[in-house]
């Protein structure tokens, strides 16, 4: 596989085959279904928490950014869907479009293994393979924002 | 004053932490990589502290980049 990002002009060219397309086009629904069942590992480890020992603390803390939480993660998802098919032709994402790619990205891979108990060992091999995969892509991101940063 | 604590886990990737760190707490790369590493080592580490106001600032930003983060007293 080539590499998925390179720096550019203007932020960061992504570029994918189109089978990459195919699969992350699966992200936004994967993380779009996370509490939507019970006992949903993922939604445990994606609550917005601040207070693990005081509820009543930890409740008005998610009362007072539950907006800005759902705001933020549609606008990430977003823009991850609208750019995601433009990468077979190759497209330049800006900086701000990369940072929603890594939060993308990142939460992508706390649901996977969430779900599919990967720490502890209990995961199918294509529930690996997807999290390997997401775990490269997230990598090479990673290298090039960290570049990049002043 | 309160501490915002990061704490260790098994899925995050190293280089994203110390990113994160670098993006969000201004850190020079050297320092992210030691306090990811401090974190690693230990099972967590207070990455910023101050009034409550602006911690919970830090740490809603560092989960919604899915790090570990919580709250407690300095």
């Amino acid at each position: 596989m080539s590499e998925p990002f390179a720096p550019c002009a203007g932020g960061v060219r992504l570029t994918l085959a189109p089978w990459e397309v195919d699969l992350l086009s699966l992200v936004p629904s994967l993380l779009d279904s996370v509490g939507k069942f019970d006992s949903d590992p993922a939604a445990e480890r994606l609550a917005m928490r601040a207070y693990p020992f005081d509820e009543d603390a930890d409740d008005e803390f998610r009362r007072l950014l539950a907006g800005e939480l759902e705001h933020g993660r549609a606008a990430d998802r977003s823009a991850f869907a609208l750019t995601v098919e433009s990468g077979v032709e190759g497209v330049v994402l800006s900086t701000a479009e990369a940072e929603a790619w890594l939060r993308v990205l990142a939460e992508a891979r706390l649901v996977q293994a969430a779900r599919a108990d990967l720490a502890g060992g209990a995961g199918t091999e294509s529930d690996q393979a997807l999290f390997d995969y997401l775990s490269w892509m997230q990598g090479s991101l990673v290298e090039i924002l960290d570049e990049v940063l002043p | 004053m309160w501490n915002v604590v990061v704490w260790n886990d098994e899925v995050n990737l190293a280089a994203h932490v110390a990113y994160v760190f670098r993006r969000l707490l201004g850190m020079p790369r050297e320092d992210a990589t030691s306090l990811m590493l401090d974190i690693h080592r230990t099972g967590s580490a207070t990455v910023a502290c101050g009034a409550r106001e602006h911690v919970e600032l830090t740490c809603f930003r560092l989960r919604t980049h899915g790090l570990d983060a919580t709250l407690e007293l300095a």
